[in-house]
């Protein structure tokens, strides 16, 4: 049995439990994979930090389904996520505890500046020293700017989640592939065309990198 | 299965996600759908044909009491409703189960501090219908103002309760209380917590039970009535009752007792964290070393369970969040069969906050006398994240308010003491508002403030609350001021919604949960009704009039004064607008003009305002802008103009 951990992290309003609930539902189909998770919640998390957790357990070909599952706990332990989507890249430095040298991080490099930045002149670390103390831990770091292309192609930032899911799909970690995410798009929400496009605009971004 | 069969079954798995029925409300026994905690508690009491719901919101219970008014649409004979506050909801499902019926009642943990009056005496009667309370606790106070363990306030009423670790287990266990319930004519208490409620997994769907149609009160006066003759007669049964309980929770299929012969260490743990517990055994292959207990049935704990596990053992580590309930029941237990027993808990396991893996991977550890190595990252950086506090929205009238405040105060010479609430608006604790200076519970605003102002304190006072809190607990203590003359000011921030919890409908706004319309009761005639003499109802984006309005209410001298600030909450607002196409209003920043004061960051603080870092400039986010214009009025210069 293989467990495998994804955790997604941003501001409110980014949508991040969104993200993180497709994550989920991508699995309803696979017979041998188990998935748990948790998220923030709460109409009061707007600019608050926000995340999604989602957990599989998944049982490999020629090992029996094991029906007390293999993960129970719905919170990743300590360096255990195999994949960490940061849809800001302060919230990834905050919790870079779930990382160690086995995580892929999606960073994605927009920043949003918190209200103790603005109002009270806090400092906002610099995102290249930031990633430079990430390195120290895995060198599997894939830089996006979702919100730019975001704003390219649709005029908003409204594709952002999706953007960033097509880059997480690059990563050929998650268990189940890129025509599975088309279809849930397809079918689950609205506008699937821009769905579709932005999924693959991010998928093609870190692919470029990747090869 | 190649690619394109793949393709086709997940085509056909997202149809049954597309039909209209929710999976929550589906009839398909055995089907395997993926819900909320929250959801799936509510699917156990739609499983065990729950016929009369009451709740009041409260993060994070409330959309277990959501999730049921979602099936009322498949189910129609289920009553459900936002009652006014806890103790309201508490009588409601109560007087359900004198009719013979299946009732529940949600809370948050707090909420049930509010219901306490009825919960401790009605747990004498105990329950004819069944009657469970959906409570869930909120270790670490995610949205809270206390982490207060509900299993010790159950304790006291002498009722059950019980603990699911995992979102299945919370829809059957949820179910299978409301059997226990009737069975033993006792109210039960389900407890989640936060992590629980807003956890998600895999749920088999079972057997919906036929929904009593009618029910039929129970003349069983005595039952009912407690005078004192009633209640000593009550006490007693309630006691025989319990005496019976104990012995039943030993055989709870829920409890699960793992015994390995000629160990001489264990571990008992009792709710969410048993989920942690079982990963830990798992992983480290410990399975079969250690004797573990998971307990699912809190209160009163399976004391044979205990007992048969304690007793040949030298080491007991007990796991559980919050407060020592089980491991005092340990030390009691095992000081009749194994005095000698070493039981360890809160000495290793935190007494405050939650559980995590890392925690329980370290207790254990400990317990073990193993060294803690956790794949950790030791390396440690210079550089400090500054904090993301959640914060007012875009547009938020509360903010527009405290502005008014703010001003008022500066105008009036004076320090205003701003006595507060639950809701939204306690964010105004934090910079750059601070109009917050008190929260303590609901309602609390206005019975503080009466207190500071017959303290011989000479400024100005508030009552700040929201409209929900004012139904909720207001109302009594504003009839107190009136009754006392006492002079306070009670400014209810109106938003049109309990906005803080997902934008539930409340007697203000004329709508009940099932979107029905009913009778809006508006703020101002209760205070009317209560003989208070200033009563002004104002829109707090009109900055100026709000300035005035508040500056009138300190001059006034003769009693309370109400005041109403009213503008529907803005996300609602932007929402509803987005919705029908209207244009949202677009503001921008003259450059020219702007002299960088910084106003309105550093005293206004709408997060619609951001630094260009590039150009060193303050810009509106037009993503985040709901186009309230509040702004136009605050800036000092005159820079920010609407785009026509």
């Amino acid at each position: 049995m293989k467990k495998l951990n994804v955790q997604v992290v941003g501001v409110g309003g980014q949508g991040a439990i969104l993200l993180g609930q497709i994550l989920k539902l991508a699995t309803l189909e696979h017979k041998n994979i188990d998935v748990v998770g948790t998220e923030t919640r709460g109409a009061s998390q707007r600019e608050g930090c926000v995340d999604a957790t989602i957990r599989y357990a998944i049982t490999e070909e020629g090992e029996e389904y094991d029906p007390r599952r293999g993960v129970h706990g719905v919170l990743i332990p300590t360096g255990e996520a195999d994949i960490l989507i940061a849809m800001e890249p302060l919230e990834a430095f905050r919790n870079l505890n779930y990382v160690s040298e086995k995580t892929n991080i999606i960073l994605n490099t927009y920043k949003i500046l918190p209200g103790t930045v603005i109002s009270e002149g806090l400092e906002y670390p610099e995102i290249d020293d930031m990633v430079e103390f990430m390195k120290q831990l895995t060198d599997k770091i894939f830089l996006i700017n979702a919100n730019e292309l975001s704003k390219e192609v649709f005029g908003d930032f409204l594709r952002v989640n999706v953007i960033l899911l097509g880059a997480a799909l690059a990563t050929e970690v998650l268990p189940f592939n890129y025509e599975e995410i088309e279809n849930i798009l397809r079918h689950k929400f609205k506008d699937p065309e821009k769905n579709l496009k932005a999924l693959k605009i991010g998928y093609d971004e870190i692919k470029k990198q990747i090869s | 299965m190649n690619k394109h069969q793949k393709i086709s079954k997940i085509n056909k798995i997202i149809d049954v996600i597309n039909v209209v029925i929710p999976s929550f409300a589906l009839d398909s026994p055995g089907e395997k759908v993926f819900l909320l905690g929250n959801e799936a508690i509510a699917r156990g009491a739609l499983e065990a044909g729950v016929r009369v719901v009451a709740g009041y919101p409260g993060t994070p219970s409330t959309e277990i009491v959501e999730t049921i008014s979602k099936m009322v649409h498949y189910y129609p004979d289920i009553y459900v409703e936002w009652s006014i506050n806890e103790k309201v909801a508490f009588e409601t499902a109560f007087g359900g189960q004198m009719c013979g019926l299946r009732s529940a009642v949600s809370l948050k943990h707090v909420g049930l501090n509010v219901a306490a009056d009825p919960f401790l005496t009605a747990s004498y009667a105990g329950a004819k219908g069944g009657f469970v309370i959906l409570d869930a606790d909120d270790p670490n106070c995610y949205s809270s103002q206390n982490e207060q363990d509900n299993r010790l306030f159950a304790r006291h009423a002498l009722c059950p309760v019980f603990e699911p670790l995992n979102v299945n287990e919370a829809k059957e266990m949820t179910k299978f209380a409301f059997d226990f319930s009737e069975k033993f004519q006792t109210i039960v208490l389900l407890r989640s917590t936060t992590r629980l409620s807003h956890s998600r997994g895999d749920v088999i769907l079972g057997e919906i039970k036929p929904i009593k149609k009618r029910g039929a009160f129970d003349f069983n006066k005595e039952r009912w009535t407690f005078l004192p003759v009633n209640a000593r007669k009550y006490r007693k049964i309630m006691l025989e009752r319990f005496h019976k309980i104990e012995n039943a929770v030993n055989d709870i299929p829920f409890n699960n007792l793992h015994q390995i012969d000629g160990k001489e260490i264990g571990i008992i743990a009792s709710g969410l964290p048993n989920a942690y517990v079982i990963d830990y055994l798992k992983d480290n292959k410990l399975e079969d070393e250690i004797s573990y207990l998971k307990i699912a049935t809190s209160y009163p704990p399976p004391k044979k369970l205990i007992e048969q596990m304690i007793i040949d053992l030298k080491r007991v580590l007990v796991i559980e969040e919050l407060e020592p309930f089980i491991e005092d029941f340990v030390k009691i237990y095992a000081k009749e069969i194994n005095p000698s027993l070493e039981v360890v808990g809160k000495e290793i396991v935190p007494r405050n906050g939650e559980l995590n893996p890392q925690i329980i991977h370290s207790v254990i550890n400990k317990f073990l006398n193993k060294n803690d190595l956790i794949n950790n990252n030791n390396i440690k950086f210079d550089i400090m994240a500054p904090p993301r506090p959640p914060v007012l929205c875009p547009g938020c009238p509360h903010r527009a308010t405290f502005y008014a405040l703010k001003k008022a105060e500066k105008r009036s010479k004076s320090r205003f003491i701003y006595s507060s609430d639950i809701g939204c608006y306690t964010l105004g604790f934090y910079p750059p508002i601070e109009t917050i200076h008190t929260c303590l519970c609901m309602g609390g605003s206005i019975g503080m403030a009466n207190g500071i102002s017959k303290s011989g304190e000479t400024n100005p006072i508030f009552a700040i609350l929201g409209d929900s809190t004012f139904f909720h607990s207001g109302i009594p203590s504003l009839a107190n001021l009136v009754y006392n003359k006492s002079k306070v000011n009670v400014l209810v921030l109106d938003n049109l919604s309990t906005a803080m919890t997902g934008f539930q409908d409340h007697p203000g706004t004329g709508v009940r949960i099932t979107g029905e319309k009913t009778t809006r009761i508006l703020i101002e005639n209760i205070g009317k009704g209560l003989g208070v003499e200033f009563i002004r109802v104002f829109d707090p984006y009109d900055l100026k009039n709000s300035i005035n309005t508040l500056i009138e209410a300190i001059n006034y001298s003769n009693g309370p004064t109400l005041l109403i600030s009213r503008r529907q909450c803005s996300l609602l607002a932007t929402r509803i607008k987005k919705k029908s196409g209207e244009k949202i209003n677009i503001y921008k920043i003259d450059n020219e003009k702007c002299t960088g004061c910084r106003i309105c960051t550093s005293t206004f603080g709408c997060p619609a305002f951001s630094i260009n870092e590039e150009k060193n400039e303050i810009e509106i986010v037009e993503s985040m802008c709901s186009g309230c214009g509040v702004c136009v009025e605050i800036c000092p210069e005159k820079a920010i103009y609407k785009v026509e």
